[in-house]
């Protein structure tokens, strides 16, 4: 099992990625793709005798809920392995505490 | 009438975006992956599949209306902005030219540009040209006169320079493949003669070439979407070839190199599994057909039946256990040839012919020579045919037995149900992903009580299986579902075939335990102690499950336990060998000492194991695991324990995770009537 030290840097890690991410990754892709179509890269009307959204308005759609996916698997990440570094970080100050506990008995057996 | 509006300078620059984006993603999921495991959790990283899939399903239909509004602005050249382009054109699937004569002249002109290109500079094609051969591809006329258009000498030119500069490990993640094996594929339907001069170019190739060379021939036609009778000319081809020189089958002296027999055939299936009408129409070509002799079921009688088999089926199943991907693309063949009916759906005849022949043909091979067992990497294969088409293969074919192995080591008393018990063996002793596994039995609705799931060394696929079948809440009845889990790291060893006759014998010992006169609710320790003896003194310790209903079961029951796993053991000694004991005796010894790392054994749990198991004896976690020692375990699932894992897929990771394992035997074990609670292993783990 990892310990917390490990956790902790694997969790800095993850958020390194993710906020690399965002400055400059995919997620600045997205933003720029719904600008490019907010700018009229691309619009268009249903055909007719279909249903549904027209197809460019379908695919700004598709953008906005692609990029919340990715978004929030990325905070999934970095909340999860934070959330193993406050639970293995706890099970080793307890562990500590338990060990410092039994040497103080020691001692005070030693000084009776 | 519907109308776009493309800006083609922005379109181009979202392409591009895309298609970076689709680089970058694969780099953070390995990046994530890799936090992830350095943290010890897991956590879906699902949104990046799905942002890849979504990529890779959107940019081809924004290629094609750039590409188009492109087309469009240098017939119109203005402002660089489409506008009013009728919009049921832009959207349309049909094909973009009025003609086929349009459309051919159109493939011609594009493979004079790469002809002149090809002869020009480096040789390099332009960016555009590709992109326009990739867009254009689909449409057969397009396709043929770009092929003919450049001539088989060029296109192979084309096709070798695309290969040198290739990742061959991934062939079909470069663009310009896909391309040249649409080109392929949309030929091959122009026409019969098209589809027999693709068939020709292929079979060429596989006879000339060796190496990088012809591995990317094949992958060009495995992902070619070839014309049914292109990709049956080219099977059938493969087969003859394979067969002619001694007459047996896989023998491969016709292909130029010994080091072909792993790209060719592989390759074939894989495109007869791209094909479905093609697999389902070579698999069931009866011309010379193979008679298999096979035992029948002992439950259904017994005798022998002799089942006539396509020589089509009986080579591929030879082959798979040769070819070096374990018969992947065999039994992937195979299934897309047997169909999938689906739940409450229709099989046709013919799919149903080749499900029922490709089961017939395992079971006589296994009859033939059991050490073929290992061998029969199709087992996914088999597996998709019965999860897909149980109901119908049984209803056309009731007499083929599934796993003669189990029938045959085992005496299995006289009542014993045949059904769920013998395919659920037959699909672990074959081999067979978990997944595909429990759709297998989702499909034939038997998870209602109890869930047994023997699988060796898949448990990625089983976890996710078990994930999903996980209750969240007690069910209708208020009974507390449990799941309970054992867990034993282990590789993919032949050797666990001992391993999986003694969990067969234990799955009876439920059933006939469930069925039991209901005793006085007590554990008996010397019996109990006779059981974990017995199964010890076999040489290996399964970590053996006795469901808490079970153990309030009685005498009676008990005694039944005692009299089947001496039977197990007795079955195993004579029938496994000393190094496969070993191999599992070793594991088992990984697995207790997991546990005990993991701070798994507390004095309640010891002790309770101490009461009813002598195999484990007085288990120290701070000492070596003695030889021979066994044990049943019950897990953490106890309501109202602090390391109680939920009933949900965060239980089951937290679970598998804290123990660290990478393969599973998992017993699942739900709904055990009369057990409410664990009275006799309430036991509170720290």
């Amino acid at each position: 099992m990892a310990t917390s030290d490990q956790v902790y840097a694997a969790w800095a890690k993850a958020c390194t990625y993710r906020d690399d991410y965002w400055r400059g990754g995919y997620s600045p892709m997205f933003r720029r793709m719904k600008l490019a179509m907010e700018g009229g890269a691309w619009t268009s009307t249903s055909t007719p005798g279909t249903s549904g959204r027209n197809p460019a308005d379908q695919f700004y759609d598709d953008l906005t809920v692609q990029q919340g996916l990715l978004d929030g698997m990325l905070n999934d990440v970095c909340d999860t392995l934070w959330d193993q570094y406050v639970l293995v970080r706890a099970r080793e100050e307890a562990a500590a505490a338990a060990a410092a506990h039994q040497r103080l008995i020691s001692q005070l057996s030693h000084l009776r | 009438m519907g109308y776009s509006y493309i800006d083609v300078d922005a379109m181009d620059q979202i392409i591009r975006d895309m298609g970076r984006a689709a680089d970058d993603l694969s780099d953070l999921k390995s990046n994530l992956n890799q936090c992830l495991a350095a943290g010890g959790v897991s956590c879906s990283l699902g949104a990046i599949e799905q942002n890849s899939m979504w990529i890779a399903d959107t940019l081809p239909d924004l290629r094609r209306r750039s590409w188009l509004a492109h087309s469009l602005l240098e017939s119109n050249p203005g402002s660089g902005l489409i506008q009013q382009v009728d919009e049921s054109m832009i959207n349309s699937s049909t094909p973009m030219w009025a003609s086929d004569e349009e459309a051919a002249a159109a493939g011609l002109a594009l493979a004079g540009r790469f002809a002149i290109q090809m002869a020009s500079g480096d040789g390099s094609i332009s960016e555009p040209d590709w992109e326009t051969l990739r867009m254009c591809m689909i449409d057969p006329a397009f396709a043929a006169a770009f092929f003919n258009g450049l001539g088989t000498d060029k296109f192979s030119q084309l096709a070798a320079g695309v290969f040198q500069t290739t990742n061959i490990g991934d062939p079909m993640s470069d663009p310009r493949m896909a391309a040249l094996s649409g080109v392929l594929g949309g030929a091959s339907k122009s026409g019969p003669d098209m589809s027999a001069i693709i068939a020709d170019y292929f079979t060429t190739q596989m006879q000339t070439q060796t190496g990088t060379w012809l591995t990317g021939y094949m992958a060009l036609m495995s992902n070619a979407s070839l014309a049914t009778g292109c990709a049956v000319a080219i099977a059938d081809w493969t087969y003859q070839t394979d067969k002619d020189v001694t007459g047996t089958y896989a023998d491969y002296q016709n292909y130029t190199g010994s080091s072909n027999r792993n790209i060719v055939v592989p390759a074939v299936m894989a495109m007869l599994a791209n094909n479905p009408s093609a697999a389902t129409a070579f698999f069931t070509d009866m011309m010379g057909a193979v008679t298999q002799s096979i035992r029948q079921d002992p439950n259904q009688g017994g005798e022998t039946i002799s089942v006539a088999i396509s020589p089509h089926i009986a080579w591929a199943v030879a082959w798979q256990g040769i070819v070096t991907d374990n018969g992947d693309s065999v039994g992937a063949a195979l299934a897309t040839a047997a169909g999938s009916a689906g739940p409450g759906g229709t099989l046709t005849p013919l799919q149903a012919q080749v499900g029922t022949q490709v089961l017939a043909e395992v079971t006589a091979l296994r009859q033939q020579n059991p050490a073929w067992t290992p061998m029969l990497g199709i087992g996914n294969g088999v597996a998709m045919i019965i999860a897909h088409n149980m109901g119908d293969l049984l209803a056309v074919s009731p007499q083929i037995a599934f796993d003669d192995d189990i029938y045959s080591s085992v005496t299995w008393p006289p009542g014993t149900p045949t059904g769920l018990g013998h395919i659920e063996g037959g699909v672990s002793h074959l081999g067979v992903d978990a997944t595909i596994f429990g759709t297998a039995l989702q499909a034939i609705g038997s998870n209602e009580i109890a869930v047994n799931i023997v699988v060796l060394g898949w448990s990625d696929g089983l976890c996710d299986y078990l994930k999903s079948q996980m209750p969240t809440a007690p069910d209708a009845s208020g009974q507390d579902p449990r799941v309970t889990f054992f867990v034993q790291p282990m590789d993919n060893s032949p050797a666990l075939l001992g391993l999986d006759h003694a969990l067969q014998g234990l799955d009876f010992i439920i059933d006939n335990l469930k069925a039991g006169v209901p005793e006085p609710a007590h554990v008996s320790s010397a019996a109990m102690d006779a059981a974990g003896l017995a199964l010890a003194g076999a040489g290996f310790a399964p970590p053996v499950a006795i469901p808490a209903g079970v153990l309030g079961a009685g005498m009676a029951g008990y005694q039944a336990v005692v009299d089947h796993a001496q039977h197990v053991a007795d079955t195993i000694k004579a029938n496994t060998d000393q190094d496969a004991v070993a191999a599992i005796h070793s594991a088992y010894k990984t697995y207790v000492g997991a546990l005990a790392q993991q701070g798994y054994f507390d004095p309640g749990v010891i002790a309770a194991v101490n009461a009813t198991n002598t195999g484990l004896g007085a288990y120290d976690p701070t000492q070596p695991i003695p030889d021979g020692a066994g044990g049943f375990l019950d897990p953490p699932m106890m309501p109202g324990s602090p390391r109680q894992f939920d009933w949900d897929a965060s239980g089951a990771d937290r679970f598998l995770g804290e123990l660290g394992v990478d393969g599973a035997i998992v017993y699942v074990t739900r709904d055990w009537p009369g057990s409410p609670a664990l009275p006799n292993l309430a036991v509170t783990l720290p």
